[in-house]
């Protein structure tokens, strides 16, 4: 509505069109990380729920006994960090899901799976950055 | 089919432990047998309610006990849909209420509680479910944020499970924008 120049506006995304696209590998009720759709998906109680790369803000990873608990992080509005106060949203009065921990003691795989998802994530914002040069 | 005396179904998951066993359905009731002598009976009196929907393993047929306990049997094709409605329609009088799932990966939506459930529900459609009743804190890490914790570092992985098999979740960090709206009566489900 106004000059639009610096108004960021929201990009729709879509993880899968239908649950029948989920990767088969969800049956294993672990973490899986599906490159194809830029898409992270996670066991909760049985159900595989995807998580876009664009919801990611961040994802850590901590030792705790013989445990590994990664962190994942999402975007979401109110969150302190300057640049991002631009961030568009497409319906900030929704409830939104800010972080998520998850634990495994099969420490091999959980670094296999932080580093694949710090991958994806990096690229993503190497996409999102070009396209954005590319629009100027 | 409308003469036999039970369906079973095999490779059947019940709950989220990794054996797989028999699921079966007769005219007294339904039923379960799977590794490590696990059996479970659920007799017609108890039977609620049973709804559909799409799991990690598969399909998934949740049986709502009168108690308000809930059995999920895990593993089924989308297929096993019709051939047990018509069995749990003629042994039980119930019909399937099917629950279409979100995949969307969207990280915004809408939280509703359905019983001891948190159901967090994209464009009407269920994204994850959260058993509050397993739920051992909740607290309010910041402004606007509502943290609920499942598992504490510390814990042990549930009985049954080598804690290399499987990916727990802890806890869940929840961002509630604005006030707190008033409460109005519940909507439609």
């Amino acid at each position: 509505n106004d000059d639009g120049e610096q108004k960021a506006v929201f990009r729709k995304f879509e993880s899968y069109r239908s649950e029948a696209k989920l990767p088969r590998e969800v049956r294993g009720l672990k973490i899986v990380v599906d490159k194809k759709h830029d898409s992270i998906i996670l066991p909760i109680y049985g159900m595989a729920v995807p998580f876009h790369i664009s919801t990611l803000k961040n994802a850590s990873k901590s030792d705790e006994g013989d445990f590994v608990m990664l962190r994942l992080n999402f975007l979401t509005p109110g969150q302190a960090g300057g640049k991002r106060e631009d961030m568009p949203f497409d319906d900030p009065n929704a409830t939104f899901v800010r972080a998520l921990t998850f634990r495994s003691a099969d420490t091999y795989r959980m670094a296999e799976i932080y580093r694949s998802i710090t991958d994806m994530k990096k690229e993503a914002t190497k996409k999102e950055t070009e396209r954005r040069e590319m629009a100027d | 089919m409308s003469d036999k005396k039970n369906i079973d179904f095999n490779s059947i998951y019940c709950g989220l432990q990794p054996d797989l066993g028999r699921f079966r359905l007769s005219q007294n009731g339904l039923g379960w047998k799977g590794g490590r002598d696990r059996t479970i009976i659920v007799g017609i009196d108890e039977l609620k309610k049973m709804c559909w929907t799409r799991a990690a393993r598969g399909f998934e047929l949740r049986v709502l006990k009168k108690d308000n306990t809930v059995l999920k049997f895990d593993g089924f094709k989308s297929d096993d849909l019709d051939e047990l409605k018509e069995a749990i329609k003629i042994f039980y009088k119930l019909p399937i209420e099917v629950k279409e799932v979100s995949v969307k990966g969207w990280n915004w939506g809408k939280a509703d509680f359905q019983g001891s459930n948190l159901n967090f529900n994209v464009t009407n459609k269920t994204m994850f479910e959260l058993p509050l009743a397993q739920a051992i804190a909740t607290n309010k890490p910041g402004k606007n944020e509502v943290a609920i914790n499942f598992v504490d570092p510390g814990q042990p992985a549930p009985d049954g499970i080598n804690p290399k098999d499987i990916d727990e979740l802890m806890d869940v960090t929840f961002y509630i924008p604005g006030t707190v709206a008033k409460e109005t009566t519940n909507g439609e489900d």
